[in-house]
């Protein structure tokens, strides 16, 4: 069990960093000073003097002033809360309640208000209430308060719950309960319940239950299914934050107006929660009620049904999955198990069942143990056994796989809206499946009987049918890829066995209630799409090994595909590459918006299912694989999904669902049209992103142009240098990830003519490979880190750098090395290479989305992707010339290709970078331009390099974004970084206003000028303007900027070198090219809106701390129209020079991004982004309120600033907000504001994913970040060309309209996370969600009395909402 | 950080640390401000207290002045002792510096008066 209890503990750290730690960071100035609380006031009074106090917890140190003749230690985790008691002078000092650095019986009394209704497991709770005791002298007294989850205002459906922080704040006693003005108070009712009788002899139940289960601190709590989800080992951090993003996205976008606060007869029926799930989806009021992480904890009511106590008590984590569940499906929430059972196309016909559900429940509740006993059996078998254990993975995997399947079917007659919806329900079954599966588990291990009939019943339905196509599925496994097993199975079989254990159960649960236990082909088929038929058919082509990991990435999707993926990712390796397809269906999609909603509701079906789920699921995390950094965010999505089952077999998973991607892909290629539809769901990206890597080429060019569409596709089918077809080039920039695809697609077909075979030999190799690589993933991570850094010490040598980079860059490598070999000669193999780094685009794209909601944000960031692919064919067709824009981009590709070589780490900024050139080549003579551009801005790059290395003044204009950058990535490589970061952001934070000041000084000069000749000689002009600019730049930021310069200029310098290299080599040009090119587009839409332009230019250039400063650049030249154009000007050199080193910053950042995904640094990167965060917001702020006096669009500004802030609340992506708010601005600025806004939404989606993921996994979330970060990027670019559009409406039009499709599929897909912070956004406030886990009544007492044997309570009162007990320390003789 | 609370600090949690006290102390700014004494207080804190310890971090930062090195038999009634001790204890404040662990030599920076005691998870 170590392995989940490192799960656990890691899950709950994350938990708690993300939720409540950062929220603390964030909202520390925002606490008020409430009022004592009269109880704890006069215990502090009656304290002897002379009494030494620790008051742990201490926030704003409103205790540590109650009566002088005490000495009193103030200790908090939160550092902004210590400096602020500590500006009280009082005695503070920051630790963590856990490990108190106070020698043993010191303390005459402490303190501990509202502290351990934040810890996140029963084990943490205990551990902190043990640390409490520690300290505490014998005989001295312990005040503890907790959070009552019997509250007179609210009601809570489970007992751990995510609240809108400023909400809680005020509807809260919560510790500075000041706000909360006393509605409480009324309520003070001092309850000495310590529990009922009933509760105590239902734990006491439990425990001789479950008593067997040791490792479960609480046997009370262990039975609860919400513990058991948090401790499940296969439950990852992030799947568990993203859970809880979910949750609260889901609820709002779900139901919006539907988070009431059921009052849930938790009682004893576990299955009553269903209920409160369908009340929750009926009901919509709560919009002020804060957001309540409720999990309806399916689970729970299985395990009541065993114990019914134990269902009392609260399941903290598993809380937090019933919340995302309830959120997704409220009404699943409770019926995940009969759902699953009942078949995705139940779902809305259950939550409108959802009462005849309840009743069902316990049924469905019993099934769903009996298959976790099951699976528990299984896993216990494969302990046993781990050779066989790896073959159970297999097997279970693909019967999962078929199941989900079906459930896609399912799902997919479903409309799309109701699929995402069933999507979201779906993966709250899953979830809750993998939850109760766990419990069950668990439940199953302590009870042999309970683990029989689990058995019988299994076999019963189709435990006969399922072992056996297990044992096939295996052995042909074996036999395919006995060395990717072996790797695999050594990597994570043990996970994987999990996995398929729960992915059986699941699968079982699945295959039961929808009876679809159909063969794994078929069931693949139904679940790919009713309309997918030949892709299936293809699929099964595949191979049955395919199949397997179709179904087990369908499984993983939800939350069985992540086990399954990690199962599959032998044969996953090459589903990696398919994954690359899904930009190509987004791309696609945004062509056919039409088709987008069907792949939607395709992706929406899966999460209805909890197998349909897994399926959509899937193609994130098989995206999410392909890529090495991916793997881990595609862990962390798929541990969103399967957070519970499979925190070990995460790299498994995500190979698993590779695979299937690969599957995908080849059924993509067949069915590409179908499979557009189909992927233009969000949580088709994944089946995009497979269908993408052929079909993705032909979307592109389909697109584009249909004819030469078809004709690229099947060049590059044909020639395995896909690269030299223009159309391939284009769509690599495009869509990077599908031509890499393409190429592994292309590579494979050498191998199998026929591509399905193919997708079989490229499963094999890439099972091979992926096996490899997910051994090196785990290795690489660290290895990464260290690659990239060598990578970009190397950037001369690209093709050395490629080599390894493929491996690094792996996940997608894995795909695209094979792409590689073979277009290494040709340019192409560049852009196979640059596809490479798409697929990392990709999957970070998946990886971004499966963060938020795997499902939803991996829709949203392949969407995305579409959007600029599309905006990009768009471009093309507008130039008239398809194939020119073709050769355009191909030969942008080589340079890109060369600056992917070089960046391979940059594989996704060089993805940007490329979509940017095309998104230049959109306007159709620009491209050329653009080359002969790109050289000119390389020797400006150089210029500016050489300037910002001279005068670090200067650069800290450009600087602050790069060294902001650098800085980050310094960070993120670095943990040690933390410092830097917050320097550089306070300097940035700083250097904005001045920035602005000078942008409005300088532009006016230097633009003037440029102005004019932007238009053919822009490049040489931008040169002049930015030369102009930097020396503008320079005088004013010494003068204005010199404190934050010189702290920007020491942390920005040694990276600015390191970016200065890069951009010098690649980005330079790169950077250049977009920039005139984005900015050409840009003066010339500036000549007809100048505003427009400068909000382009100035979102191009925001993409760090420009944002702001293009705010205020934009409200100056709104003001003045002569400085606008100068500003617009500046702005454009600025942002070109700035532009180069945030690209190549970002890139570092992303190679960083990936290393730090090896590292834990996501802490403190949160810590960070959060403080850049509130800087940016401040700027914004500060920025939009201008620009909103003196245009509308400035009220635009303003609202994406508090999107941003929001996406920034949601977690530490700094550089993905920064581009997402940029490119809101753009988008906002540029188009019209249902644009603006839909862009600002698929952002804050991302950012919604991103965040969650970041406060989920760290690695994960790095990963995840890093992800978005390019997806902001390539959002950016994509934004830009948006902007441009407004030029050339038509393609504004169709950036629209792909923006819609995303933030459709994002609202659909990501309605959980980004959804709930969108509702959020449109608030206008900015809302902090924190994790309680509220306490029942006499749940502390119980923990006290049963696990800190040294406390003995004197009082248990009801106080301020929350549970208070005074206790004293004795001493314990032990005989 | 008044050393008042550095006499309760310990880096015990470290893991591998089984002791961790006492904190030595690598000051860099100290700052002495005035704090009203209480005799009373300062009576009852002395039992509390590890007095070598204390004095050990009052030699360390140079703040020791006449401050004996073993505790004063009748320091309930001796006023100027107890004042002694409230200078010490109370008016004598580690702004900027560190703490060292005794065993691992792991360093717990303070900063502007507020220790940072938190470890990383792989010292729990």
């Amino acid at each position: 069990m170590s392995e989940s209890d490192g799960e656990q503990t890691a899950r709950s750290v994350a938990l708690e960093q993300a939720y409540v730690h950062e929220v603390y960071e964030q909202c520390a100035e925002k606490t008020a000073q409430s009022r004592h609380w009269p109880r704890i006031y006069q215990f502090l009074e009656e304290l002897e003097p002379g009494a030494l106090v620790c008051d742990v917890g201490c926030g704003n140190g409103k205790y540590l002033s109650v009566n002088q003749s005490i000495f009193k230690v103030g200790a908090d985790r939160c550092k902004h809360l210590t400096d602020i008691a500590r500006e009280k002078e009082n005695e503070v000092l920051i630790c963590d309640n856990l490990s108190l650095p106070f020698r043993d019986d010191s303390f005459d009394a402490v303190l501990s208000i509202a502290v351990v209704h934040h810890f996140a497991t029963t084990e943490r709770r205990i551990h902190a209430l043990k640390e409490l005791a520690r300290v505490l002298r014998i005989g001295g007294r312990l005040v503890i308060s907790v959070w009552a989850m019997e509250q007179r205002h609210r009601k809570f459906e489970s007992q751990d719950v995510l609240i809108p922080w400023p909400k809680a704040y005020c509807l809260s006693s919560f510790s500075n309960g000041a706000t909360y003005s006393g509605i409480p108070y009324a309520d003070e009712i001092q309850h000495n319940q310590i529990a009922p009788k009933d509760f105590l002899t239902s734990k006491r139940n439990s425990r001789k239950k479950y008593g067997t289960k040791s490792y479960w601190i609480d046997p009370v709590l262990s039975p609860s299914p919400s513990t058991s989800s948090l401790s499940s080992p296969n439950e990852t951090c992030y799947s568990f934050v993203r859970r809880a993003l979910q949750k609260l996205a889901g609820g709002k976008r779900n139901c919006p107006g539907s988070r009431p606060w059921f009052l849930e007869t938790w009682s004893q029926s576990g299955g009553k929660v269903k209920r409160h799930m369908q009340q929750e989806y009926d009901s919509g009021d709560v919009d002020d009620l804060p957001i309540e992480l409720r999990r309806l904890e399916d689970l729970n009511a299985t395990l009541n049904k065993y114990p019914d106590t134990l269902s009392v008590k609260s399941k903290s984590l598993g809380d937090i999955l019933e919340i995302q569940r309830l959120n997704l499906v409220r009404s699943r929430s409770s019926i995940p198990g009969l759902c699953s059972t009942l078949t995705s196309d139940s779902f809305l016909n259950e939550t409108a069942e959802t009462p005849p559900l309840t009743n069902a429940k316990p049924k469905l509740v019993k099934q769903k143990s009996h298959f976790i006993e099951d699976v528990c059996v299984e896993i216990s078998e494969n302990t046993a056994i781990q050779e066989l254990i790896k073959d159970l993975p297999d097997f279970q995997t693909v019967q999962r796989f078929p199941l989900k399947r079906g459930n896609v079917q399912k799902q997919s007659s479903l409309n799309e809206e109701l699929m995402s919806i069933d999507r979201l329900k779906e993966k709250e079954k899953v979830r809750r499946n993998i939850m109760k599966q766990a419990s069950l588990n668990e439940e199953i291990i302590c009870n042999r009987k309970a683990f029989e009939a689990f058995k019988d019943s299994l076999y019963s339905t189709n435990a006969t049918k399922r072992f056996q196509l297990l044992k096939s599925g295996l052995t042909n496994r074996i036999k395919q890829s006995t060395t990717n097993i072996e790797k695999v199975s050594g990597m994570s079989i043990k996970n994987g066995f999990v996995k398929m254990l729960q992915g059986w159960t699941s699968a079982e649960n699945e295959d039961e209630t929808s009876c679809s236990t159909m063969m794994p082909c078929e069931p693949v088929s139904s679940k790919l799409k009713p309309a997918e038929k030949v892709t299936t058919t293809i699929k099964k082509d595949a191979e049955i090994v395919e199949r397997r990991l179709s179904r087990e990435d369908g499984s993983d999707s939800s939350k069985d595909s992540s086990l399954q993926s990690d199962t599959s990712v032998d044969s996953e390796d090459s589903f990696a590459s398919v994954i690359y397809v899904p930009k190509h269906d987004l791309s696609s999609i945004i062509d056919a918006i039409s088709a987008t909603p069907g792949c939607q509701l395709s992706a929406m079906s899966a999460p209805p299912s909890p197998r349909v789920k897994h399926p959509p699921d899937l193609m994130g995390p098989r995206l999410k694989l392909i890529p090495i950094s991916p793997l881990l965010k595609q862990f962390p999505a798929t541990s969103k999904s399967l957070p519970p089952t499979s925190p070990p077999g995460l790299s498994p998973r995500t190979l698993n669902s590779i695979p299937p991607r690969k599957f995908f892909s080849a059924f993509s290629s067949s069915h590409q049209t179908s499979i557009f539809d189909k992927l233009i769901s969000a949580d088709e990206t994944d089946f995009n992103s497979s269908n993408q890597q052929k079909i993705t080429d032909s979307q592109s060019s389909e697109l584009l142009d249909p004819p030469s569409v078809c004709t690229d596709s099947t060049i590059e089918k044909h020639s395995p240098t896909k690269q030299l077809s223009p159309t391939q080039v284009e769509n690599e920039p495009m869509s990077q990830a599908t031509n890499t695809e393409n190429v592994v697609s292309l590579d494979e077909a050498p191998l199998v003519p026929v591509p399905e075979e193919v997708s079989m030999p490229r499963a094999k190799i890439i099972t091979e490979k992926s096996s490899t690589e997910s051994i090196n993933e785990e290795e690489s991570r660290k290895s990464r880190l260290n690659q990239i850094k060598e990578l970009l010490k190397q950037k001369p040598g690209f093709a050395t750098r490629c080599a390894k980079p493929s491996f690094p860059l792996v996940r997608r490598a894995s795909a695209a090395a094979p792409g590689r070999l073979e277009t290494v000669t040709r340019p192409l193999p560049r852009l196979l290479s640059l596809e490479l780094f798409n697929p990392e685009t990709d999957d970070l794209d998946s990886d971004s989305s499966g963060v938020s909601s795997p499902e939803s944000v991996g829709s949203v960031i392949s969407v995305i992707s579409d959007e600029r692919f599309t905006t990009v064919k768009d471009n093309v067709k507008l130039d008239g010339n398809g194939q020119e824009m073709s050769q355009n981009p191909n030969e942008r590709h080589p340079s890109l290709v060369v600056r992917h070589s070089e960046f391979s780490h940059l594989d996704n900024n060089s993805a940007y970078e490329l979509l940017t050139p095309r998104s230049l080549s959109e306007s159709s003579t620009e491209v050329s331009l653009a080359s002969s551009q790109s050289i000119r801005l390389l020797e400006a790059a150089a210029i500016v390099a050489s300037s910002l290395e001279d005068a670090v003044e200067t650069a800290i204009q450009v600087k602050p974004h790069s060294d902001m950058y650098s800085s980050k990535a310094q960070k993120y490589t670095t943990l040690d970084d933390s410092l830097k970061f917050p320097n550089s952001w306070r300097s940035d934070g700083a250097s904005p206003s001045e920035l602005q000041e000078l942008l409005d000084d300088s532009k006016p000069n230097s633009f003037l000028p440029e102005t004019k000749t932007w238009d053919e000689e822009c490049r040489q002009q931008l040169i002049d303007f930015t030369e102009k600019l930097n020396e503008n730049l320079i005088h004013d930021i010494d003068k204005y900027c010199q404190k934050t310069e010189l702290e920007f200029s020491q942390d920005s310098k040694p990276k600015r070198i390191d970016l200065d290299v890069c951009v010098a080599n690649l980005e330079p040009k790169v950077v250049n090219s977009f920039i005139i090119d984005s900015y050409i587009p840009r003066y010339k839409q500036l000549s007809g809106n100048e505003k427009l332009a400068t909000c382009k230019y100035s979102e191009l250039v925001d993409t760090n701390a420009w944002l702001n400063k293009c705010t205020n650049g934009m409200e100056i030249s709104k003001t003045d129209n002569k400085p606008s154009d100068n500003l617009l000007g500046l702005e454009c050199s600025n942002a070109d020079i700035s532009s180069k080193s945030i690209i190549n910053n970002l890139l570092i950042e992303r190679g960083n991004a990936e290393d730090i995904m090896d590292f834990v640094l996501i802490s403190n990167n949160g810590e960070y982004t959060v403080r850049e965060k509130n800087e940016i917001k401040d700027s914004c702020t500060g920025q939009g309120v201008p620009e909103i006096q003196s245009q509308g669009s400035a009220t635009r500004f303003i609202e994406e600033i508090e999107e941003k802030a929001r996406l920034r609340f949601g977690n530490s992506i700094e550089s993905s907000d920064i581009g997402d708010s940029i490119e809101n601005t753009t988008s906002l600025s540029d188009f019209s504001q249902t644009e603006s806004f839909r862009e600002s939404v698929a952002m804050e989606k991302t950012h919604n994913g991103s965040s969650a993921s970041l406060g989920s996994c760290n690695t994960e979330c790095k990963s995840k970040n890093a992800k978005s970060k390019l997806q902001s990027e390539g959002r950016s670019a994509s934004e830009e060309i948006n902007s441009r559009p407004p030029m050339v409406r038509q393609q504004a039009s169709v950036n629209s309209e792909c923006i819609l499709s995303a933030t459709s599929n994002g609202t659909l897909t990501g309605s959980s996370s980004q959804e709930s912070l969108p509702s959020d956004h449109g608030g206008g406030a900015i809302t902090y969600h924190q994790y309680y886990h509220v306490f029942r009544e006499g749940e502390l007492d119980q923990l006290i009395n049963k696990y800190v044997e040294n406390l003995h309570i004197i009082s248990s009162y009801y106080d301020h909402a929350s549970w208070c007990i005074v206790a004293e320390k004795v001493q314990v003789w032990t005989i | 950080m008044k050393l008042l609370t550095h006499n309760m600090l310990t880096s015990k949690c470290l893991k591998g640390v089984t002791v961790g006290y006492p904190l030595a102390i690598v000051a860099k700014d100290i700052k002495v401000s005035e704090v009203d004494f209480n005799s009373e207080f300062i009576a009852r804190i002395i039992p509390k207290l590890d007095w070598a310890t204390l004095w050990k971090a009052a030699e360390s930062i140079g703040h020791v002045g006449e401050l004996p090195q073993t505790l004063v038999e009748d320091f309930e009634e001796n006023e100027d002792f107890l004042k002694k001790v409230h200078h010490i204890l109370l008016e004598v404040e580690v702004i900027n510096g560190d703490l060292l662990c005794p065993e691992s030599g792991r360093k717990f920076p303070i900063n502007d008066g507020i220790p940072n005691m938190l470890l990383n998870e792989d010292e729990v």
